[in-house]
């Protein structure tokens, strides 16, 4: 029995019945980490020793006689931009290299107190900016389909981790599409919840008004788990909504009488002919299986990715403004008769990266007076339109379904030094972070012997219904549980 | 709009970035693309998607006001620099 190929689900019902231990399915997935991720360069920090001690107490659980649920003795990749007491938090940031975090980011001590065990923290873009990892401060990740190219990103330390079997799931950090694209190039079910269903305390900040944590896994049913253990409000996030959550039984109701949209972008320019001949059979699957197509159009959805620029650039500026070289992180001396601020300009263009000062000069551009009208305000307003659009497309349909990148994973380097060309790669996913609704995507088929992903978005705080629509395309199509050749 | 070299060292002064004369003219480049992008909001008619369009903001839910406390050692082992119990402050002029 590989040990690695077992939901979480089977991997309960092994513990249950005494088959397996909590300690040989992390030493399984420990070895994989030894074995590949030399190549794939996954994770920045592998947490071996404490995973085995975790892994050995939960064992003494299980022969105590406990029940294993939620996510009890399930192996997992974080990203490193959520904070674990006592671990190096870099965000992929040489700025934050020798940060140990003091404390615990909400989602994470919701994983542990479910019981999973934690691997290591993963690669991800320097504060989550980026679309392919290669803005990570210290090592480029490689998609475990083929490691000449990309895994997407900025989750892409994590998508890499589950796809190459580094992990079982993990969690990623979701701005414009961070989660869901990285899910799409590396043939896995990534979802973005809601903003407002899970806590963004202990989350190194990209833009605060967008950020989402969400699960990164290779079924439904695994980043349901997941999902589900992170979800609810926080007292340390004030930004947390008390939504009423949906059952476990919701996932599994089939395509029957659900309303699906069809959004006309697989027919857009610059999409890849091979996703949209994916998009298109997956639409015609969905119909056989039971579901209602409706044809649909969201006028100022084509604005999103500008309106995202303006916000997320705007938000960044003013987030990425704590890092001066004096309270924490990488040490860089002064010399001799430096002011302050001569210093901590210095040490901000000493260590972060291309994209973060990009982002940073943008970000002041359009905050700038004479310019904010133009920009910052206007995206705002424009941002309300996109949502007021959603809802109405809402009220036709249960949920919306298109690609949910133009591309397959493109090659390393090919979009490094071309920042446009790589935000456009986003296109697709940035549209449900400026409405605030749910998305998941979820592998739909191959082009070019690369995964293609699908994109469901739902109502706000409706994920049932998007993992409704998920389950059911998984288990009809037999897409799910697909792993990279080793 | 086309970004000038200096247009850049300007955002960068107010950004805290010293940049060399290579990447302020690469930023330059780079920034005017983008910028030509974004402008397309430009174009959108704001006026018919306002008010109407704006959803309520629900209300913060603010926590209690109560102090979290965190070990001293736990933020002083955080600074770069540190001599006893103190963040040492580079000599600055």
């Amino acid at each position: 029995m590989d040990l690695k190929r077992l939901t979480i689900a089977e991997l309960h019902a092994a513990y249950a019945k005494g088959d397996v231990s909590v300690e040989a399915v992390t030493e399984a997935y420990l070895d994989a980490i030894t074995r590949r991720d030399g190549k794939v360069k996954a994770y920045l920090s592998v947490l071996a020793s404490e995973a085995i001690t975790r892994a050995e107490a939960l064992d003494q659980r299980l022969a105590k006689g406990e029940k294993p649920m939620g996510l009890f003795g399930v192996p997992i990749a974080i990203k490193d931009n959520l904070c674990l007491l006592g671990t190096r938090t870099t965000a992929g940031s040489k700025i934050l290299e020798n940060y140990v975090a003091p404390y615990t980011a909400t989602v994470v001590q919701r994983l542990l107190d479910a019981g999973a065990v934690i691997l290591g923290k993963t690669n991800l873009d320097e504060f989550a900016m980026g679309s392919s990892t290669e803005n990570s401060a210290f090592q480029k990740t490689t998609n475990p389909w083929d490691i000449t190219r990309v895994p997407g990103g900025s989750s892409g330390g994590s998508a890499a981790a589950v796809a190459a079997e580094e992990a079982l799931v993990a969690l990623g950090s979701d701005t414009g599409g961070s989660i869901r694209q990285p899910a799409s190039f590396c043939g896995l079910v990534g979802l973005k919840p809601t903003y407002g269903r899970v806590s963004r305390s202990g989350v190194a900040a990209l833009a605060s008004s967008l950020d989402q944590v969400g699960s990164l896994a290779r079924t439904v049913a695994d980043a349901f788990a997941v999902y589900q253990t992170i979800v609810g409000p926080d007292a340390a996030d004030p930004t947390t909504v008390d939504a009423p959550r949906h059952d476990t039984m919701s996932i599994s109701k089939g395509f029957k009488g659900l309303r699906v949209g069809v959004l006309p972008g697989a027919t857009l320019e610059g999409v890849e002919a091979g996703v949209a001949a994916r998009v298109a059979d997956a639409v015609q699957f969905m119909e056989k299986a039971g579901a209602h197509i409706v044809p649909l159009d969201i006028p100022h959805v084509r604005l999103s990715l500008a309106i995202y620029a303006v916000i997320v650039t705007s938000e960044a500026s003013s987030n990425l403004a704590r890092y001066d070289g004096l309270r924490y992180g990488k040490e860089i001396l002064p010399k001799s008769s430096e002011s302050f601020s001569t210093y901590t300009t210095r040490v901000r263009s000493l260590a972060l990266g291309a994209e973060p000062q990009r982002r940073i000069l943008l970000g002041t551009y359009t905050l700038s007076k004479g310019y904010a009208d133009q920009y910052y305000h206007r995206a705002h307003a424009l941002q309300a339109a996109v949502a007021w659009e959603f809802d109405n497309a809402f009220k036709q349909v249960d949920v919306l379904f298109g690609p949910t990148s133009p591309s397959v994973a493109f090659p390393l380097g090919e979009k490094f030094n071309d920042p446009l060309t790589m935000y456009l790669s986003d296109v697709f996913t940035v549209p449900a972070n400026i409405a605030n609704v749910p998305a998941l995507s979820l592998p739909i088929g191959f082009s070019q012997k690369l995964p293609v992903g699908g994109q469901f978005m739902g109502p706000r705080f409706r994920e049932d219904l998007v993992f409704r629509a998920a389950a059911a395309f998984e288990a009809e199509s037999g897409m799910g549980n697909v792993v990279a050749p080793a | 709009m086309q970004l000038s070299d200096a247009d850049i060292a300007k955002l960068g002064l107010l950004g805290r970035l010293d940049l060399s004369a290579e990447k302020r003219h690469a930023y330059a480049e780079q920034l005017s693309r983008i910028v030509a992008y974004v402008d397309k909001l430009r174009e959108a008619d704001v006026a018919a998607t306002s008010t109407h369009l704006r959803q309520p903001v629900p209300p913060t839910k603010l926590r209690d006001d109560v102090p979290v406390v965190v070990q001293a050692d736990t933020v002083l082992a955080l600074a770069p620099r540190r001599e006893g119990r103190f963040i040492v402050s580079p000599p600055f002029a």
